[in-house]
């Protein structure tokens, strides 16, 4: 029996979106991802599409952190080091609240380590802890500890932002 | 039951503890009702795990899906017709002021080939196929890579369709003072636009320039530059720290000693400089090269493995880090496109030939930076 990948589209859109913004941190380019691994799942017939999706997706955003780690450094030495730092700190004026939120939290959840950051980007897609260990590779026994301390190294790492910048 | 841990509350708060471990959820639910510290240590895990939520919740929202056929429509015709930050600064394309104007029109109509005229001792045709080039191929016919190389060209339409008149009446600011005399001089002899004009123009032009560039055995273009890497190479060679990117002028030799193989050129064009440096633990080379027009085409390389296959000790990891801590904070799309267009240049990003990411940048089109790439050996 085949795929309807039409339903399973509008069971997982959501939930890969978060995820897959989670890893560049980019709306736009995050549904770029969602597309790219939608039809790449188009020619396949995987025993568990939910799994399979996730999989291809964690893939393709690796590929886009190194491609972007790559094409910033790039970026920075051809247009020189200072105009590129004077881009990283311009400020915007007249920001949403929820636009600064949701920078710092990207910044906080930059400092976990990479285990930590995946496990709990996975749960707050609405993966379950079977999902996360099948996807992580991880024993399902691991995965309440790994949550418990990237939350906790999240609130952290989020709150000591806050408090720097009360400070200033 | 002993008091529970860390991780037993969170699975538990996350409905999973009975997941792991069959009626472990009830067990704890027990306890629970008896020992006031584990109560208290709930709340507290319960508070952080609201907050981490919340947290995520607001950066990381929830958005409709668009209708599948989208999808369905294939990866090749993006739904938006706005593109993401980053490929805008690679993407825009302007078409020159002045001198690189007229040509820049030319090679855009695709007569790019008269850019390397048989005519013209000093240029040689040197297209080497080899399995370097289909790898490029593939790359670019991967279908991100289409993708992105469909969106360049689109931009460049859009930029120029706006703004080349504004653009064509202001000099670029960061070419290098010299050439603009070989560009006055080339802007004199330019008759008109038209594109038969602008082509028997480009192949005088190229006659004349081929003169003016050093005859096959010298490789500099300019003395002064080649005598000054070979001082540099004298002194301490470079090293890898993590500190500021500082260009350095190297020779030929190790040019080719830092990145480890042979720099990647474009056969044909005179060599203005090697340059190497170290960026984020990188190392990276910047060859410079004449164009045919005065103005300079540069090429970023590092070998391919630099950051794709760093160790699990913590190097991708770091990467990784940055680039999501450093993605929230990147310009936003105005101010990208606003100083790619001030620059006035064209980058074409992220092309593996032969072992080495290289990226072209020049003051042309990026179809002729592609005809360019073609001719890199």
């Amino acid at each position: 029996m085949s795929i309807d990948w039409s339903a399973v589209y509008n069971d997982t859109y959501q939930d890969l979106h978060r995820f897959l913004n989670g890893k560049v941190w980019d709306p736009e380019r995050a549904h770029d991802l969602v597309q790219e691994t939608f039809v790449r799942a188009l020619r396949h017939q995987p025993d568990n599409p939910r799994a399979w999706l996730f999989s291809v997706a964690a893939n393709l955003a690796k590929d886009e952190a190194r491609t972007a780690v790559r094409r910033r450094r790039h970026l920075q030495l051809l247009k020189g080091e200072a105009e590129a730092e004077e881009a990283v700190e311009a400020e915007a004026p007249g920001r949403l609240e929820s636009e600064r939120v949701a920078e710092d939290v990207g910044a906080a959840l930059g400092r976990l380590s990479e285990r930590d950051r995946e496990v709990l980007l996975l749960w707050n897609s609405g993966n379950s802890y079977q999902e996360i260990s099948e996807q992580t590779g991880l024993a399902i026994g691991a995965i309440g500890t790994t949550l418990a301390r990237a939350r906790k190294r999240l609130v952290e790492e989020y709150e000591g932002q806050e408090n720097d910048a009360a400070r200033n | 039951m002993p008091h529970a841990t860390e991780g037993d509350l969170h699975a538990y708060l996350d409905g999973a503890l009975s997941a792991i471990e069959d009626g472990a959820g009830e067990r704890l639910a027990a306890h629970l009702t008896r020992c006031a510290d584990c109560r208290a240590r709930l709340d507290e895990e319960r508070a952080i795990r609201d907050r981490a939520g919340e947290l995520l919740g607001v950066a990381l929202p929830a958005v409709e899906p668009p209708p599948f056929e989208t999808v369905v429509g294939g990866s090749t015709q993006p739904r938006r017709s706005r593109l993401s930050t980053e490929r805008l600064a690679w993407a825009a394309a302007v078409v020159m002021a002045l001198g690189a104007g007229w040509m820049g029109n030319a090679l855009l109509r695709g007569s790019a080939d008269s850019l390397i005229s048989p005519a013209t001792p000093a240029l040689r045709d040197s297209v080497i196929q080899t399995g370097a080039d289909a790898d490029l191929r593939a790359e670019i016919a991967s279908p991100v890579g289409a993708e992105e190389r469909e969106q360049p060209g689109r931009v460049v339409e859009d930029v120029v369709g706006g703004e080349a008149s504004e653009l064509q009446s202001r000099p670029p600011a960061d070419l290098p003072a010299e050439p603009s005399a070989a560009r006055a001089r080339v802007a004199g002899e330019a008759v008109s636009t038209d594109e038969p004009g602008a082509r028997r123009d480009l192949d005088a032009v190229a006659g004349t320039q081929a003169e003016a560039i050093a005859p096959d055995s010298e490789r500099f273009a300019d003395k002064a530059v080649e005598v000054a890497a070979r001082e540099n190479a004298k002194e301490p060679r470079l090293t890898e720290s993590d500190e500021a990117v500082a260009w350095r002028l190297i020779d030929e030799g190790e040019a080719t000693a830092w990145l480890g193989r042979a720099p990647l050129t474009v056969g044909g064009l005179v060599i203005v400089s090697f340059e190497g440096a170290v960026s984020e633990g990188v190392r990276v080379l910047r060859v410079k090269q004449r164009l045919p027009g005065g103005e300079d085409l540069v090429l970023l390389q590092e070998v391919a493995g630099a950051t794709d296959d760093l160790a699990a000790g913590g190097g991708l990891e770091r990467a990784e880090r940055q680039a999501v801590a450093a993605a929230p904070v990147v310009a936003s799309e105005e101010e990208t496109r606003d100083r790619a267009e001030q620059l006035g240049q064209t980058a074409l990003p992220r092309n593996l030939i032969d072992g080495v990411w290289v990226t072209l940048q020049a003051p042309l089109a990026s179809d002729s930076l592609r005809v360019l790439l073609s001719h890199i050996r």
